[in-house]
């Protein structure tokens, strides 16, 4: 989906679903403690890091058109409003991608809702990766773990030397 | 599991090949590693140590940190040259 979409924030919200779908294969294999780093790391910091860049990197022309058009629709009533959701609606629903996209999971849901009987399996002591991890992070490989920290600190330095913008003190 | 983790790899790689703006290359460079990573916890899937879970935390953190730097370029070129196309 992200290699069919032109606009970059619709990149974006892709991106948001197909990390969601990784977050989830590691529910499945059995990696817990992954799936809850990669739910906040990526979705919490790298997307909306995304999101940022996209607003400060974008067109500031093609973004006052779109203000501008926006504040002429907010002039009309809520009628109108309710007109071009329905465009819009109209205009998503004719795009082919969103269709497949669409049809493949209604059609997914549909078999898995026909062929599971869906029961539930009794839990015998679920294990958590979490303990194991939390024990061989900081003995076997604590050098790494150390390096990771001294990293994102020289990161977050780095970052923040490189993209100071001169404020005139008065 | 390793097809899926194939699967978003070329993906990524189509992604990162095709588009021009410079955040989307980084989206697609984002879903090369989250592969990478999908297939490191399928290979550790039976490993009581674990390494392959904890390999992949720390790609995690290096993909971070890298997605962090590359913004920061991005912003000043904005800045410099008032577009980021490539």
């Amino acid at each position: 989906m992200i290699l069919f979409t032109e606009n970059v924030i619709h990149c974006a919200f892709w991106l948001l679903l197909s990390f969601l779908g990784v977050a989830g294969s590691y529910v499945l294999v059995g990696a817990d403690f992954l799936a809850v780093s990669q739910i906040v790391v990526y979705i919490g910091g790298v997307l909306i890091l995304l999101l940022f860049g996209i607003m400060l990197t974008s067109n500031l022309e093609t973004e006052k058109r779109q203000n501008n058009a926006l504040s002429q629709n907010e002039n009309f009533s809520l009628k109108f409003f309710v007109i071009l959701f329905f465009k819009k609606a109209f205009y998503f629903i004719t795009k082919i991608e969103n269709i497949l996209a669409f049809g493949l999971l209604g059609w997914l849901s549909v078999k898995i809702f026909e062929e599971k009987k869906w029961q539930i399996i009794p839990q015998v002591n679920p294990q958590t990766t979490l303990h194991n991890i939390g024990i061989r992070l900081l003995t076997e490989h604590f050098l790494a773990f150390e390096l990771a920290g001294i990293l994102l600190l020289v990161v977050l330095v780095c970052v923040l030397v490189f993209t100071k913008i001169k404020i005139s003190v008065k | 599991m390793l097809l899926l983790s194939a699967g978003l790899f070329f993906i990524g790689l189509a992604i990162f090949l095709t588009k021009k703006h410079p955040v989307v290359i980084l989206m697609g460079i984002e879903l090369m590693l989250n592969a990478t990573n999908i297939n490191l916890v399928a290979f550790s899937q039976q490993d009581p140590r674990l390494q392959g879970q904890l390999f992949a935390l720390f790609v995690m953190i290096v993909a971070v940190a890298e997605s962090a730097v590359a913004l920061a370029i991005m912003v000043k070129i904005f800045y410099n040259q008032n577009t980021v196309k490539l």
